[in-house]
């Protein structure tokens, strides 16, 4: 009659964050700031002001909406968490679901799932943007520049990166919310990791200690898969810098877990 | 009770408050911490090898400086005086014009410096050797007349920008500095006393003409080049005192800028109808590296800024988790007072955090900087009690105080304490990534308008846009103002919220 | 197998002060069970040990002869009311009693149900962060019930409530203890478990001090108390007093009187002379009672002295 356990969770997990509004409102704002900051980049580029040959990645440019656009989606992660402290209704979940892999298992499964809609929504906002307004500034197939396209290898490749980057900045967000469990802690956390080393990296000039801080730091090394030329210039491998956004988002993920496991719900 | 008198016992109650919270005091002194031990780690992933540099030439004060320039010159010996006149001064038709696709991804740098002309005069030099002392009048091509001394000290005189008579009176070790217009009514400039003037030297006339500086930047990284320009200027009625034979000569490292377009042979001189027709490129004046050892050492700000954000959100909003807010505004029914004496502990205790901060990142960084590079001449060893550094490193505790004041009265206006963090973390970081993207100089009015700017409150050195980060594009000033200005709307908006609303 | 709470031996202690200590008793089926103390006397943690909360440091509770956390479908065992303000104030009622449904395999009518039952029916579709705390009370009284278990619990659950909704409450246990489930319910005031408890479960300082019926317990309270109301209170005090009773004036002319059974007290005042209009036993208010049992196991409690407790356990 009933469903297994881990699809009651999810769906459990699913009920609770559908029927809050700030979900749908973070959902929009991610979907919206990216695609707002897709619009305002590829608005702003002109050809004429290109360098000959012009190596402008169109790709990387249109979907940099998404380094401003996921600070919605993780804060919606780190919410769906912290809020259950705030609010105490971690112990009705607990004594519903007393199975605690299970309560985050259907948490992350649902924020996942979230966050990948999201950043469809996002990355398929984005590329219209591209294709909109790219050819009206000079950015057309004659100049070298074809319609931003799935079709093509390497902006497919860029695209389903920045999915998959988002659903794994959402993780990383729900891994620090079961960790530090406290909401102001774990935004400041996870907007820190995700913006502080970009900015870090600003300061400092060696190049050696750059190219470093660009491979491990999870928004550059994460949003290396939207380059689509000059690959040889990036600090890491397209694929092997989400690996890296992975590891942290797994090492939050996994810490949060054993926290969650051992402590009292208090 | 008189509401003048309970006002201080309200900032005693205020702080009262933020001090009994133990996370709080943890969060506060971890943010000095952060900032320290952020700035002493990442200090070791600067580094720079400008001492090193071929070309790098040092002035008479030992400070980096730019000595090029063509020069008619003859030796004298002892006291002298010179007059020319400048007849004329012509930017020369470049052969290192860009073409007009790279004109438009490179910003020419526009130095509103009086050493960044092309100019046009006389001068008494120690030496042909490039940063050797000296003291000079020119006529520059857009500023008037300058008298200039030892690359870094000079005196306006008029703003003639057509023919203009010139003379330099060397008495002992002073010179002096003439103009006029006609050549019989003279007015003085100023009076110099170069550092290394031996009474043997070299005088003359000169043409300089400094490169243009071209930066391209966006993407995370910048770059800068230099296309060198070259004028032409034409002196008549030369008179100095002994009658020596006139020789050209250029000063500086011609041949690198002529590798790069400019003009063959660093210049030339060409004899005609009594005057001299001169051609010279190369700039004359102070050349300090772009990089900011300030700057540099305070890395760790942006860490502290953090903790900084949290507490002061976390100060509004956790008044109103459980209905704290109705006690406070019980005793202190005046909610502007409350909001004002809020204001008030948390800007002092975070501005004496960031202070902490900062100067402990200084006093740690600079040493380890030092080791990577950071040396001089190229980089003087900044001091505490330097104007520039004190500065930076007050108005740096400003800009933290000044953000975790926004983040208070964001969290009084937002009542939710994620949103609050959020948003003024996004009002800093946001721009910063953004501005890092953008090409050119777009992302200034972004520094102009939001938190982000206050980032320039840590340097020390003048606002470039040869740098990569955005914030290096607007004064210290400038980047103070925005947060304060951010500060006060954000605070008069939470303090009419809080009057208008039920609590 | 019969609707049970079994708790054995649990002990757990948070940092420095130990909340439950050695705490055993169990919880039967068609019985209300009053779970009584002062307030820290480890009634919440016990139910939080119990729900699988927290974890003890030894012992074990048992729902139905279970640990909690090995339930498949938990809130089809126990409905537990412990902390009615733990709502997100942006969900709606209806949604809160929705997931936790799902989360168990109930079907979206039964969460119709509790609300009617509740009668929260027509609030269901408001934002819990408009609730009053009875409100929130009902509802999580109806979270309770959401899964129609034999075995509930309800911490404090007329906390806040107004008398209106003690009745009701009151009534609404009654009557779910009636259909055979085990229910178990806390309070610090004895006086709200009256009419109410079949059952008692003692607690101070996290061990036990009674587990009893209400019956037996009011019983041993009342023993040998005779309430006798005279015009001659002073004269009956003295010939009393005489024959080796403790007396407690109760009122301007009535006297408890205390080791004397009631036929030896008639005939002593009757052989005196002095005449009195009424003699009956005295019942013991279960307030009364519970004061007995709990003197000197109040934590707070101004110290004159050893604790009655700690010596008489000794």
């Amino acid at each position: 009659m009933t469903a297994p356990r881990p699809l009651r969770a999810i769906r459990a997990e699913w009920t609770k964050l559908r029927t809050l509004p700030s979900t749908g409102w973070l959902m929009l704002l991610a979907i919206l700031g990216t695609v707002g900051l897709a619009l305002a980049i590829t608005g702003s580029l002109d050809y004429t002001h290109c360098d000959s040959p012009c190596t402008v990645d169109t790709t990387k440019l249109s979907l940099a909406g998404v380094r401003l656009g996921q600070v919605g989606i993780v804060v919606l992660a780190v919410l769906a968490v912290t809020a259950e402290y705030s609010t105490r209704t971690i112990q009705p979940t607990l004594i519903a679901v007393p199975h605690r892999f299970l309560v985050v298992l259907g948490k992350l499964g649902v924020l996942a799932m979230l966050g990948a809609t999201t950043g469809v929504l996002a990355v398929a906002g984005s590329l219209a943007a591209g294709r909109t307004m790219l050819p009206g500034n000079g950015f057309t197939a004659a100049h070298g520049f074809p319609a931003l396209s799935l079709a093509d290898d390497l902006t497919r490749r860029a695209a389903i990166g920045t999915v998959l980057y988002i659903g794994l900045v959402t993780l990383l967000g729900a891994g620090l919310g079961l960790l530090l469990r406290d909401t102001a802690g774990a935004v400041t956390a996870a907007l820190a990791l995700l913006y502080g080393s970009p900015v870090v990296a600003t300061f400092v000039n060696d190049p050696t200690w750059q190219h470093r801080i660009h491979r491990f730091s999870l928004m550059d090394a994460g949003l290396t898969i939207q380059a689509t030329r000059n690959l040889a210039a990036e600090h890491i491998g397209p694929w092997a810098g989400l690996g890296v956004l992975s590891l942290y988002a797994a090492a939050a993920v996994i810490a949060g877990l054993i926290v969650f496991q051992l402590r009292d719900t208090h | 009770m008189n509401a003048r008198e309970s006002f201080p016992r309200l900032l005693l109650a205020e702080w009262t408050k933020l001090r009994s919270v133990s996370r709080w005091v943890i969060t506060l002194i971890g943010a000095a911490a952060l900032t320290i031990g952020l700035s002493y780690l990442a200090a070791s992933g600067n580094k720079t090898n400008i001492n090193a540099h071929a070309d790098f030439v040092t002035g008479p004060h030992g400070e980096p400086v730019a000595d090029a320039f063509y020069f008619v010159h003859q030796q004298v010996t002892g006291d002298a005086t010179l007059t020319v006149r400048v007849a004329s001064l012509t930017p020369v038709p470049g052969r290192a014009q860009l073409n007009p696709r790279e004109g438009d991804s490179l910003v020419p740098l526009n130095d509103p410096s009086p050493f960044a002309q092309p100019a046009a005069g006389i001068m008494i030099k120690d030496s042909t050797r490039p940063g050797s002392s000296y003291a000079s009048v020119m006529l520059t091509a857009a500023q008037g007349v300058y008298m200039q001394w030892d690359f870094d000290a000079d005196r306006k005189g008029s703003a003639s920008s057509g023919a203009r008579w010139l003379r330099l009176v060397r008495s002992g070790n002073a010179i002096t500095g003439y103009e006029s217009a006609d050549g019989a009514a003279w007015q003085k400039i100023g009076t110099a006393t170069p550092k290394n003037l031996p009474s043997t030297a070299e005088i003359g006339f000169y043409v300089s003409s400094p490169a243009t500086v071209y930066t391209s930047r966006g993407g995370g990284s910048s770059s800068v080049t230099e296309r060198p320009t070259s004028a032409q200027a034409t002196f008549d009625n030369v008179q100095l005192g002994s009658g020596g034979t006139w020789h050209g000569v250029p000063v500086g490292d011609q041949a690198r800028l002529d590798e790069k377009g400019g003009v063959s042979g660093g210049g030339q001189v060409t004899e005609a109808n009594g005057g001299y027709a001169v051609v010279g490129t190369g700039k004359v004046g102070p050349r300090p590296p772009d990089d900011d050892m300030v700057e540099a050492a305070l890395i760790g700000v942006i860490a502290g800024l953090m903790a900084l954000i949290a507490i002061g959100v976390l100060y509004a909003t956790s008044e109103y988790r459980r209905g704290m807010i109705r006690t406070t505004l019980a005793a202190t029914p005046r909610r502007g007072r409350v909001l004002a004496a809020k204001a008030i502990v948390l800007g002092t205790t975070s501005f004496l955090v960031g202070l902490a901060g900062a100067v402990g990142s200084f006093v740690l960084a600079i040493p380890v900087l030092r080791k990577q590079g950071f040396t001089p001449p190229g980089f003087p060893r900044p001091s505490l009690t330097d104007g520039s550094v004190l500065r930076a490193l007050l108005l740096t505790a400003a800009f933290m105080a000044g953000v975790a004041v926004v983040g208070l009265a964001i969290g009084v206006l937002l009542r939710h304490s994620a949103a609050a963090i959020t948003i003024t973390i996004v009002l800093v970081l946001g721009p910063l990534i953004i501005g890092m993207i953008l090409p050119g100089t777009s992302p200034k009015w972004l520094m102009y308008t939001t938190l982000a700017g206050g980032m320039a409150t840590q340097r020390a050195k003048p606002p470039t846009i040869t740098l990569a980060e955005p914030w290096a594009m607007i004064g210290p000033w400038a980047g103070i103002g925005v947060v304060a200005a951010w500060a006060a709307v954000t605070l008069g908006l939470a303090w009419w919220q809080l009057r208008k609303r039920d609590a | 197998m019969e609707p049970s709470i079994e708790v054995r031996a649990l002990r757990k202690r948070y940092r420095t002060t130990v909340a439950v200590d050695g705490l055993s008793f169990t919880v039967r089926a068609g019985e209300v069970t009053g779970f009584v103390g002062p307030n820290g006397a480890g009634k919440s943690t016990t139910m939080r040990l119990i729900l699988g909360l927290d974890a003890p440091d030894e012992g074990e509770a048992l729902v139905n002869g279970r640990p909690y956390r090995s339930l498949r479908m938990p809130l089809t065992h126990v409905g537990a009311l412990l902390d009615a303000s733990a709502l997100h104030p942006g969900r709606r009622a209806r949604d809160h009693l929705l997931w936790l449904a799902h989360s168990n395999g109930i079907g979206k009518r039964r969460v119709s149900e509790v609300l009617d039952q509740v009668g929260l029916a027509s609030a269901a579709r408001r934002r819990t962060g408009g609730f009053s705390l009875g409100m929130q009370q009902r509802l999580g009284i109806a979270a309770a019930l959401l899964g129609d278990p034999p075995v509930l619990m309800f911490d404090e659950p007329v906390n806040g409530l107004d008398p209106d909704g003690i009745a009701w409450i009151r009534g609404l246990t009654r009557s779910l203890a009636a259909e055979g489930r085990a229910i178990l319910v806390s309070s610090h005031l004895m006086g709200e478990l009256e009419d109410t408890a079949d059952h008692l479960i003692a607690v101070g300082r996290g061990r036990l001090i009674a587990d009893t019926s209400v019956a037996k317990l009011l019983a041993a309270a009342s023993k040998d108390h005779v309430e006798v109301t005279t015009a001659q209170r002073t004269e009956a005090t003295t010939v009393l007093a005489n024959a080796g009773a403790t007396l407690t004036v109760a009122g301007p002319e009535t006297v408890v009187v205390e080791g004397l059974p009631g036929d030896r007290v008639s005939a002593l005042l009757t052989e005196a002379g002095i005449s009195f209009s009424e003699l009956r036993r005295h019942r013991a208010s279960l307030e009364e009672a519970y004061m007995d049992l709990t003197r000197g196991a109040i934590e707070f409690a101004p110290e004159t002295g050893a604790p009655a407790v700690e010596g008489s356990v000794r």
